[in-house]
C-alpha cells in the first residue's frame, strides 16, 4: 500500500516589506508550513478566492486593500472560518482592539519575534475550529 | 549687434527662456530617477548572494555552526555597507534573538567605525544614519560621538543622539542628556524614554537636573524619580512645589512626591492645594495626596469637594475613595456634592465601594 505524505498546512503571508515577506515565509517553511506569498491585499483577495488557506497571515497597513478592510471582507464571504494573525506596526491598543473587532485570531507587532509568530501559528491551529 | 527690445520681443525671450528652464528641469528629474534606479538595482545585484543569508539570520534559523553569519562575513567594500543597512532595516522589525544575532554582526563587521565616520559628516542626514547605526551596534565605544551629537545643531541630529544615547544604555550620558533639554528639538518624552534605558545609575544625574537644571530637564527628571521611587530627590522635589515658579516643573514634583510615598511631604502637598497655587498644580497634589494614602489629608481634600473648578473637586473625591474607609466615609458624607456622587456611582461600577 502506497502511503500518502501527510499535507503541509497552507499559509498565506500577505505584507507589502519584502524583508518581512520573506522573513516570515522562510521560517514558517522551516517549521513545516507551505508558504504563499504576496505584496498586497487584492492580491491576497484573488489567491484566497482561488484556493483557500489553511491559515492567514496579513499587515495590516498594504496597498490597494488594507489588511483589516481584507479580513472583514473574508470573514463576510467565507463560509469556513479560516484563522487570521494580524502583523502590525500599529501597538495601541485602540489598533489592536480594531483587529479583534475586524475579526481576528492573533495579533502581533512589530518588531516581532520570528519564533513567536511559529509558536503563535501553532497554537492557532491547535484550537478546535469553532 | 544690437537687440530690438520691444515688448513682443521680451514677451518672446521670455517665454523661450521659459520653456529652456522646464526642458533643463525635466532632463534633471529624470536624470535623477535614472540614476537612482540604477543604483537601486546595482545595490540588490550587490546583496542578492547576501540576502537570502540575512533572511536565514534574521528568522532565526542560522545552522547550528553559524554558517550564514559566516557567510555574511566574507561581504567587502561597498556590498558590506549596503549588508549594514540590510542589517539595520531588519533591526526594526525583529526582536528577540536574532536581532541580537544581527547586532553582533554589525558589531564584528567594524560598523561602529562606518557609523562614528558618518556622525561626523557635515551631511545632516549621513550624520543621523550615522547615530542610528551607533545606536543599533549598541556598542559603548560610540558613546562619546552620540553625547557629542546631544549638541549638534541640527535639530533633527540632536533628536536622533537622544534615542542613541538610550539605545547605548549607559548613564554616563544622563547628565549630557538631561543638560541638552535646554535646547528644542528634543521630545521630553523620548528624553525619559532613553534615560530610563540607562538603568538605576542615573539617579545622580537626576538629582543634578532637579537642582540646576532647565526647566525642561527638571520635569523630566521629576518624573523619573517618582517612577523610580528615589527617596533622595524628595526634599528638592519639596522646593520645587512650594517655589512654584513654573507650574509645569511642580506639578510634576507633586506627582513624584505622591509615588515616592513619604508621609512627611504630605503637609507641603496639601499646601499646594490652596487657590493661589496655579490649577495645574492643585491638580497634581490632590492626586498625589490620594496616592500618598495618608488619613491626615482628609480634611483638605473634603475641602477641595466643592471646589470651584469641576477637575480638582472630582480629584479630590478620587483621592479620598483611594485613601481608605476614613477618605470613603467623607465622600459618602458628602454624597449630595456632584463631585463626590460621581465619584462614588464610579467606585461601585468599580467593585471599590459596595
Amino acid at each position: 500500500m502506497v502511503q500518502t505524505p501527510e499535507r503541509r498546512p497552507r499559509v498565506l503571508v500577505a505584507d507589502d516589506d519584502p524583508d518581512i515577506r520573506d522573513l516570515v515565509a522562510f521560517k514558517l517553511t522551516q517549521a513545516g508550513f507551505d508558504v504563499t506569498c504576496v505584496g498586497d491585499g487584492l492580491e491576497a483577495w484573488d489567491v484566497f478566492v482561488d484556493s483557500p488557506p489553511d491559515f492567514m497571515v496579513l499587515d495590516v497597513m498594504m496597498p490597494c486593500l488594507s489588511g483589516l478592510d481584507l479580513l472583514v471582507k473574508i470573514r463576510e464571504a467565507a463560509q469556513v472560518r479560516i484563522p487570521v494573525l494580524l502583523l502590525s506596526g500599529r501597538s495601541r491598543d485602540a489598533d489592536v482592539d480594531a483587529g479583534f473587532a475586524a475579526g481576528a485570531d492573533d495579533y502581533m507587532v512589530k518588531p516581532f519575534s520570528p519564533r513567536e509568530l511559529v509558536h503563535r501559528v501553532n497554537g492557532i491551529l491547535a484550537r478546535p475550529l469553532s | 549687434m544690437t537687440f530690438d527690445l520691444t515688448l513682443a520681443g521680451l514677451i518672446t525671450l521670455a517665454a523661450v527662456m521659459t520653456g529652456v528652464a522646464c526642458v533643463v528641469m525635466a532632463v534633471t528629474v529624470v536624470g535623477v530617477k535614472v540614476q537612482r534606479g540604477l543604483s537601486e538595482r546595482a545595490t540588490e545585484r550587490r546583496l542578492a548572494p547576501l540576502r537570502p543569508l540575512v533572511i536565514r539570520v534574521a528568522s532565526g534559523e542560522d545552522t547550528e555552526d553559524g554558517g550564514a553569519l559566516r557567510g555574511l562575513g566574507t561581504a567587502t567594500g561597498r556590498s558590506r555597507r549596503d549588508l549594514h543597512d540590510l542589517v539595520v532595516q531588519l533591526l526594526g522589525k525583529v526582536r528577540g534573538e536574532p536581532a541580537e544575532q544581527l547586532v553582533e554582526l554589525l558589531r564584528e563587521q567594524g560598523a561602529l567605525r562606518d557609523a562614528v565616520r558618518r556622525a561626523h559628516s557635515p551631511i545632516v542626514a549621513r550624520r543621523v544614519r550615522g547615530l542610528h547605526l551607533i545606536g543599533c551596534c549598541r556598542d559603548v565605544d560610540g558613546l562619546d560621538v552620540a553625547i557629542d551629537a546631544l549638541e549638534d545643531r541640527s535639530r533633527r541630529v540632536r533628536s536622533q543622539a537622544v534615542h542613541t544615547v538610550g539605545q547605548v544604555g549607559d548613564p554616563r550620558a544622563a547628565r549630557p542628556l538631561l543638560h541638552a533639554l535646554r535646547r528644542d528639538g528634543v521630545h521630553l518624552g523620548d528624553a525619559a524614554e532613553a534615560l530610563v534605558g540607562m538603568g538605576y545609575g542615573i539617579s545622580d544625574a537626576l538629582l543634578w537636573a532637579l537642582e540646576e537644571g532647565h526647566p525642561r530637564a527638571r520635569t523630566v527628571a521629576a518624573h523619573l524619580c517618582g517612577i523610580g521611587g528615589v527617596r533622595a530627590a524628595a526634599p528638592v522635589l519639596v522646593t520645587l512645589l512650594e517655589s512654584h515658579d513654573d507650574p509645569t516643573v511642580a506639578s510634576a514634583a507633586a506627582t513624584a512626591l505622591g509615588k515616592i510615598g513619604r508621609p512627611q511631604d504630605a503637609g507641603a502637598l496639601a499646601a499646594a492645594t490652596l487657590h493661589f497655587f496655579p490649577f495645574q498644580v492643585r491638580h497634581a497634589a490632590i492626586e498625589a495626596l490620594g496616592d500618598l494614602g495618608v488619613e491626615s489629608a482628609v480634611p483638605v481634600l473634603t475641602r477641595h469637594l466643592s471646589d470651584p473648578r469641576s477637575q480638582v473637586a472630582e480629584a479630590a473625591a478620587t483621592s479620598l475613595i483611594a485613601i481608605g474607609p476614613r477618605g470613603r466615609r467623607a465622600v459618602v458624607e458628602h454624597e449630595l456634592v456632584p463631585a463626590a456622587g460621581t465619584a462614588l456611582a464610579l467606585a461601585r461600577l468599580k467593585g471599590v465601594l459596595v
